[in-house]
């Protein structure tokens, strides 16, 4: 019940007693106004509140930080309301930047309001966003309370960097033309080899130096084939592996690689599929075009690190997903005794390559502590494990992650490592 | 704004008829205790501070309760009462309003709010006045039974108003 209510009722059965016990009738008159005063709100009261909810966001799905608009129209189905309270419930992670996102106002039968306001939301999938109306009498004595789920909901995908092309040699790659040099010879820029002349090649390719210093014999030059591939991201979403900052989560930074990979690899033609490991296994199967991409950005979306004590360790990583000899990227900070999964994972015929975001610098970052012995020590011992996984022939991207993404890939993947030169190519 | 004028031209209304109630009868302390509660009540009116507007509402009562220990005029108190009465829910209806920024129709809903609350409080005045002026007397007993009906209608209703709000959720 609420407290003025309680007050009014107090006062009329006090001054009722108190009449009595003193034998004061003025007390039986100044109870007069407060009893006509409650019976107002009861013959008032709200008996039921029905009302039709709509929710109209645009855009309904968009990167981190895009404004979005949002109209909510309320229709009063039932009887009228003297005083209805409707508050937009905003998820968590969502605030409003212009408008506002509740609203005070009586609403006649089939009355209708509509309210707009736009909204910026932190990455997500808002399946919960719900509507509460308390509708009450004019005194503000009765309430009638209710929630309304509204359909629409709202996907942010993570904000982005856009990188240049990244060079990837995977062992294997597809039928279609694209930028990866495939190790095979055929049409292409980069030369590649010389062969005996075979009818139909054409005359501009015969190497005519060569062909000079052999007798009675033509040879040919032949270019290296482009292809697209298949890309595996692999987004290690273990909880041990996030680390919390006062500027926010580690987790993110990983996430936003995984998408600027994605959108990259996709752009020029290639297979990529995802898979987030840790909280549980959520993937992407493989896929062409923006329609990929839209998928990978969805499920980044709602990507967030969890425990799951069953994939606590890489080794369970179901490599299979992915199509064999295809290129993997591991997007995660990487500890100590994920180095032999990675290595095993190299040896089983994948090309990996590692972007492991620096959780060292990232939490010492806000301190600006990175002359302490603690600081030194533990980059020491990062340094070392990402040492031990470039020796097996795994390229490493060691990501500071307040440096940009682009300039940390194009310094690591400038030097690549001597084991990658001959693979299928039988020159070594 | 209508009803925040309103509001403080009802809280003067009730300090006056109140400090005038008691000055009149020679009880200047009370009067001033009337007319120091009525500022501070305006002064956080006028300031937007609603909090304690229960507090007054409760002071100006248990000073008209005294005022009928005190046979004090029953217009007056009667007066005083019913501005009182009104200048809490105003008080209390500004404060909804102040808490949902964002209300539709400002001005529409507030003289809405007041035509209605003038007519409740004003139907509350006119009942009240007739058994001022017509007396007749009624025994204890009488006067027991009545009292005793009215706790019975009124614990009744707390008890329906229960189940409803359980029913609400």
């Amino acid at each position: 019940m609420r407290s003025s209510l309680l007050l009014v009722i107090t006062l009329i059965l006090g001054m009722f007693i108190f009449g009595v016990a003193a034998l004061q009738s003025q007390l039986f008159i100044l109870a007069i106004p407060l009893i006509v005063y409650l019976f107002a709100a009861i013959v008032q009261r709200p008996e039921q509140v029905s009302l039709s909810v709509k929710r109209e966001i645009f855009p309904d799905h968009a990167p981190q930080g895009t404004p979005i608009n949002v109209k909510l129209i309320v229709i009063n189905q039932g009887a009228a309301i003297d005083e209805l309270e409707i508050v937009d419930l905003l998820p968590s992670g969502v605030r409003p930047t212009l408008g506002k996102s509740y609203a005070l106002t009586c609403l006649a039968p089939q009355g209708k309001l509509e309210m707009e306001y736009v909204i910026e939301a932190t990455r997500g999938d808002y399946k919960t966003y719900n509507v509460s109306t308390c509708g009450r009498d004019f005194l503000g004595f009765f309430e009638m309370a209710a929630i309304y789920p509204t359909a629409p909901h709202l996907v942010i995908y993570p904000r982005y960097p856009k990188l240049d092309r990244i060079k990837i040699r995977p062992p294997q790659t597809r039928g279609f033309a694209g930028p990866i040099e495939a190790r095979q010879g055929g049409t292409g820029i980069d030369f590649f080899g010389v062969r005996e002349y075979q009818a139909g090649d054409l005359q501009r390719q015969i190497n005519w130096k060569l062909t000079a210093r052999s007798y009675n014999q033509l040879y040919t030059n032949i270019f290296e084939q482009e292809r697209v591939a298949d890309v595996g991201l692999i987004l290690d979403s273990r909880q041990r592996m996030d680390v919390y900052s006062p500027s926010g989560s580690f987790f993110e930074y990983s996430v936003r690689a995984a998408a600027a990979l994605a959108e990259n690899f996709l752009d020029d033609g290639n297979r990529v599929s995802i898979l987030l490991y840790g909280s549980g296994l959520e993937s992407v199967y493989p896929g062409y075009g923006k329609i990929q991409l839209d998928r990978i950005l969805r499920l980044l979306a709602k990507a967030k690190p969890g425990i799951n004590y069953a994939l606590e360790s890489l080794a369970y990583m179901p490599t299979r997903f992915f199509p064999a000899k295809s290129q993997l990227i591991l997007i995660s900070p990487l500890g100590p005794e994920d180095i032999s999964v990675i290595i095993q994972m190299q040896a089983r015929g994948y090309a990996v390559l590692v972007i492991s975001p620096d959780p060292v610098s990232y939490e010492s970052a806000p301190y600006n502590d990175f002359s302490s012995l603690a600081y030194r020590a533990a980059s020491s011992e990062r340094y070392f494990m990402l040492q031990k996984v470039r020796r097996s022939g795994v390229q490493v991207v060691n990501w500071r992650v307040d440096k940009p993404l682009e300039a940390e890939v194009r310094d690591a993947l400038a030097r690549q490592p001597l084991t990658y030169r001959g693979i299928g190519t039988g020159l070594w | 704004m209508v009803v925040k004028k309103v509001l403080l031209a009802l809280i003067v209304t009730t300090t006056a008829a109140f400090s005038l109630g008691y000055g009149a009868g020679s009880e200047f302390i009370v009067a001033m205790i009337s007319i120091a509660s009525g500022i501070a009540w305006l002064l956080l009116e006028i300031f937007e501070k609603r909090f304690l507007n229960s507090i007054f509402f409760i002071i100006f009562t248990i000073l008209a309760i005294l005022g009928c220990l005190k046979s004090m005029s029953s217009l007056i108190l009667l007066i005083g009462f019913t501005t009182n009465l009104a200048a809490w829910d105003l008080s209390r209806f500004l404060l909804r309003s102040l808490n949902l920024a964002n209300v539709e129709n400002k001005a529409g809903f507030g003289t809405r709010h007041l035509y209605r609350l003038s007519i409740t409080i004003g139907a509350g005045f006119l009942l009240a006045l007739p058994p001022i002026f017509i007396t007749f007397p009624l025994s204890f007993v009488t006067v027991f039974f009545i009292t005793l009906l009215g706790m019975i209608v009124l614990s009744r209703f707390i008890l329906y108003v229960n189940r409803q709000n359980e029913k609400g959720g």
